[in-house]
């Protein structure tokens, strides 16, 4: 999968803390590395441990987390959640494992490069 | 994916529910902390949500495309004359345009149906004042039949020749041609039955 820079990024500037496109499925991926999550739980994971730098929108989330169930990326089940309410629970598997472990090196590859660019030594 | 997709064909209202408390549930949980009004505001439009996932596990574009004849079909039953009119003009423009087509295709697409159609060339007499004609002389043809500088391998002859009536049976009328004797192998046309008439043909006494 190729990252796309966000539309801004040559161009007029984004919204900052929207979320670069393509890198909201592995933030899911490794947040969800921690074990299984409902929706909510993975939005609030991302807002607390980036900060508040970065904002999930519900409308981007679930769509992702849709794609990624149907692509056996994930895996989700019912069950109970700790205020006991239904709530669906995602979790990775194998083949999800696998896409975070190549989208993470593919993703420290680009930040060096781009580090690279921005800092000249 | 596929398979997933034909599950939720079939689980279509399961479906349904699973986004509706999936999307009720995050809208909840972030109620209670931020309450009812700031969560549904901040939250966007649910609905659109729910269409969007939902049309990552159906067929979605089939199935608008099934809903869109479906709605043509019962339009057109609904305006008989107009449909039949409709119909009757397509039929007329498409069976014009393949009949022409047809000619078109034969006259000017296909090449002939002969060995080595691109190497054909026609002797053409040209008048000073522009107009220009296929007949020549037989002595002409026989003059480049016997030494065309190298430019010709073969060289044939056609010339109309008049109507004929078949005896035995019905008269029949034909438009026949005079070929020289290398017409049919030169353009390697070989007979259905019998033979073709050929080079010796042409010398007198031949047969």
């Amino acid at each position: 999968m190729a990252y796309c820079f966000p539309k801004g990024f040559m161009g007029t500037p984004e919204k900052p803390g929207d979320l670069v496109q393509g890198t909201l499925d592995m933030l899911v991926l490794k947040t969800l590395a921690q074990g299984p999550m409902h929706g909510y739980a993975i939005a609030q994971y991302i807002q607390s441990t980036s900060r508040r730098e970065l904002r999930v929108e519900e409308g981007a989330l679930y769509p992702a987390l849709h794609r990624m169930e149907l692509r056996g990326l994930l895996a989700a089940e019912w069950g109970v959640s700790e205020n006991n309410r239904r709530a669906k629970f995602y979790r990775l598997t194998a083949a999800g494992r696998q896409r975070l472990a190549s989208d993470s090196e593919y993703w420290s590859r680009m930040t060096a490069a781009i580090a690279l660019i921005m800092d000249p030594a | 994916m596929l398979l997933e997709r034909i599950h939720a064909l079939f689980h279509r209202r399961r479906l349904e529910r699973d986004l509706d408390d999936e999307l009720a549930f995050h809208l909840a949980m972030r109620a209670e902390k931020e309450g009812a009004t700031a969560a549904r505001r901040r939250f966007g439009n649910p609905t659109r949500i729910r269409e969007t996932c939902r049309d990552l596990w159906t067929f979605a574009a089939l199935e608008t495309l099934g809903q869109d004849l479906r709605y043509a079909v019962r339009t057109l039953t609904a305006a008989p004359s107009f449909t039949a009119v409709a119909v009757l003009s397509l039929a007329l423009g498409i069976g014009a345009n393949a009949a022409l087509f047809s000619v078109m295709d034969v006259m000017l697409l296909r090449p002939l149906p002969v060995r080595h159609p691109e190497e054909l060339v026609e002797f053409v007499r040209a008048h000073p004042d522009g107009a220009k004609m296929t007949n020549l002389p037989q002595e002409v043809f026989e003059f480049f039949q016997r030494d065309s500088g190298g430019v010709l391998s073969e060289l044939l002859a056609v010339s109309p020749s008049g109507d004929v009536f078949r005896a035995g049976g019905p008269p029949l009328r034909t438009r026949t041609h005079e070929v020289s004797g290398s017409f049919f192998p030169m353009l390697g046309v070989p007979p259905l039955l019998g033979r073709t008439i050929g080079p010796d043909d042409d010398r007198d006494g031949g047969r």
